[in-house]
């Protein structure tokens, strides 16, 4: 398990002060993945995405006492405004590079075709990116959490999210059909509790785990 | 924040409200069904300690008590289940259970396929070989994946009977695929496979596996996606001659005739990019992915009629980028819909050359719909030769006429699209170029040289001859 795991995000910012610090790179864990999906909704390569984080996270640690101001707006909604601009402008500067005809046809960013519907919908995509991560870091956990066997995350795989038939799995794992059933909602529990642990320590509104937690 | 002691149903109170909520779910499913709803007395629920949930899960109190299975199918709407209501009023520990199982259901239903998907992978330890059909689909053996996306995974396999190499495409999600995603799928296959044309995969079989995943059988293309294909072949805008113009225009040629083939047979692709046009070896084209394709309106139909089978016309499919705006703008003003037709393609078609040309979108400065639409409106987009060099102005034109904001100023078809690529092709004037009458002597005086020089020698030739009998 990762190390400062059950610190708030609050309790993180409270305490950084350098980076090289164990909680910058606790607060950098938290946020950088979010940031480098969200980069990518926008059309950004992979590579180009890292940057982004990379230079939204440096501005971050740059600014944050100075300009950030608790009282006056989330933290959600600065990160999200310093990503954008990061974003724009390493678009701009592609887009301007892919003009000179120097890029080739493969390295052009999708841009639009992967954008979101309107710009109030940035808050959607990194909502969504946020539970994207959630999820991802509940399932790293999950084997380990519940001390659950492999077999029974296999059905609960196989079962409820690659859409298998719970009959056709039992029949593969050796197991009777309720059984299947029962690895399938004994995950699911667990990861929803998971879930709605790590919302609440890195402080992600409820929103975004609509639906997560029931 | 809810805590998770609560949303295990912690103390007598809130097991009550998990059973009643449960039930309360069950007792509206039979309502609205026209079933008994049963007048019951309040739950009988034992006071105590709360119960761990992965208990109720795994729990049975008796035989009585239904599986997990039975449950599930009666939240789910799939069975009757006529006794269920009242035993969960009787049976503490399957109200919790109930209750569990909605707000798993619920978690589940939340995810995205694309987080399905990657949770899958995340959980599958780097051997997701045993995701999969396998042997699943009778009569075809798998040799590996070709494309894995967010609605389907095509497979590359082997049709056992006739030992040919095809692409087997899945459904993704088997029974939990939503009834428009199955309709979809089935659509896209119906309309393809009444298409026969060398630049349009064939459409071979379709069914449906055990486990209730749709399929689709397809004719084997080795090649790669247009766009990467360009890339591979150093096609990229800057440096290309003429004569790897000329090939790129012939291929190009035979994209517009698939897309016009599929237009006489009433087939609207509506997905027409570069990523949907597989290229071989031999550089021929070949049009894929029909599962967005809509039955064009005949001309019987009334306006506003049913003309599809599957996806409705008036919800937004597609690509933004090459999507053409009234279709863009049709979907958010829904009392007056667009429909797709031919002009919806050559929009596409033209977005993709200008993409081919360019090496890069027309409008790629848009960061979202409503941007794109705004720089729609106010005309930012340059034509290709603005990008690149290599590209003549006629070609720029054939371009920007196919992406014209104004449908009716577009080609009237790809065939006529096709025509104008011709007559690049064979350097006579193209219809996309409103050009002066010295545009037109300079195309015929270039495709005419050796004729014209001869001419002038022998209207040279006359003068002096005449000069000379003059003179003298």
């Amino acid at each position: 398990m990762e190390p400062l795991r059950n610190t708030t995000t609050s309790a993180l910012l409270e305490g950084l002060r350098d980076p090289g610090d164990p909680v910058w790179s606790q607060f950098d864990a938290r946020l950088r993945p979010v940031l480098i999906g969200f980069a990518q909704r926008y059309g950004l390569s992979a590579s180009d995405a890292a940057d982004a984080a990379q230079e939204t996270l440096t501005d971050f640690f740059v600014h944050y006492r100075t300009r950030y101001d608790r009282s006056r707006g989330r933290l959600r909604t600065w990160i999200l405004s310093i990503a954008r601009h990061k974003i724009a402008d390493i678009r701009q500067a592609r887009a301007k590079k892919i003009g000179t005809g120097a890029g080739a046809v493969e390295s052009v960013p999708p841009m639009v075709e992967q954008m979101p519907a309107a710009e109030q919908d940035a808050e959607d995509v990194w909502r969504a990116e946020c539970k994207r991560f959630l999820l991802q870091r509940a399932m790293q956990e999950l084997p380990d959490a519940g001390r659950i066997q492999p077999r029974t995350i296999r059905a609960f795989r196989m079962h409820a999210l690659e859409g298998y038939a719970a009959a056709q799995v039992a029949q593969r794992l050796g197991m009777t059909t309720e059984a299947v059933y029962m690895a399938k909602h004994h995950c699911l529990q667990r990861l929803r509790t998971i879930v709605a642990e790590l919302a609440e320590l890195y402080e992600i509104e409820s929103e975004a785990i609509d639906g997560v937690i029931g | 924040m809810e805590s998770s002691a609560e949303r295990s149903g912690e103390g007598g109170a809130t097991e009550s409200a998990a059973a009643e909520s449960a039930v309360a779910r069950l007792m509206q499913l039979r309502a609205r069904r026209g079933q008994h709803v049963p007048n019951l007395p309040p739950a009988r629920f034992i006071d105590g300690t709360r119960m761990p949930a992965d208990l109720s899960i795994a729990h049975r109190d008796s035989a009585a008590c239904p599986t997990l299975c039975e449950i599930e199918s009666a939240l789910a709407g799939a069975a009757e289940a006529p006794n269920l209501v009242e035993h969960l009023h009787s049976c503490e520990t399957c109200a919790i259970k109930a209750d569990e199982i909605a707000r798993n259901q619920r978690f589940l239903s939340s995810l995205a396929e694309e987080d399905r998907i990657a949770l899958a992978r995340s959980l599958a330890d780097g051997s997701f070989a045993d995701s999969l059909p396998m042997n699943d689909i009778e009569g075809y053996g798998f040799l590996g994946t070709v494309y894995s996306g967010g609605q389907a995974i095509v497979y590359e396999a082997v049709q056992r009977s006739t030992n040919r190499k095809v692409a087997l495409k899945v459904l993704l999600r088997g029974e939990f695929a939503t009834l428009s995603q199955r309709e979809r799928f089935q659509c896209g296959i119906a309309l393809a496979a009444t298409l026969r044309h060398p630049n349009v995969v064939a459409v071979h079989d379709s069914g449906e596996t055990a486990d209730g995943r749709l399929y689709c059988v397809m004719e084997y293309i080795h090649g790669q996606p247009l766009d990467r294909f360009l890339a591979s072949r150093r096609l990229a805008p800057g440096s290309r001659t003429r004569a790897q113009m000329e090939a790129m225009m012939r291929m190009f040629a035979k994209l517009c005739d698939a897309v016009h083939h599929a237009h006489r047979a009433g087939v609207i692709h509506r997905d027409v990019k570069p990523q949907n046009v597989l290229v071989d070896e031999a550089f021929e084209p070949h049009l894929c992915d029909f599962g967005l394709a809509v039955r064009a309106r005949t001309s019987e139909q009334p306006t506003g009629s049913t003309v599809v089978a599957g996806a409705p016309v008036t919800r937004f499919a597609g690509t933004p980028a090459f999507t053409p705006p009234e279709q863009l703008r049709s979907s958010a003003d829904e009392q007056s819909p667009v429909e797709p037709d031919e002009h919806t393609d050559v929009y596409a078609l033209g977005m993709t050359l200008y993409q081919m040309l360019a090496g890069r979108l027309a409008y790629s400065g848009a960061s979202s719909v409503p941007e794109l639409l705004r720089d729609v409106d106010e005309g930012r987009c340059h034509p290709p030769t603005a990008f690149a060099s290599d590209v003549d102005r006629d070609l720029g034109s054939i371009a920007m006429k196919a992406i014209h904001h104004d449908r009716a100023k577009r080609y009237a078809s790809a065939a006529a699209m096709r025509e104008d690529i011709m007559r690049w092709i064979n350097r006579e004037p193209v219809t996309a170029h409103e050009g002066h009458w010295l545009y037109r002597v300079k195309k015929w005086s270039r495709r005419h040289w050796p004729e014209l020089v001869a001419l002038i020698a022998a209207v040279v030739a006359l003068l002096l001859f005449v000069m000379r009998t003059v003179g003298m």
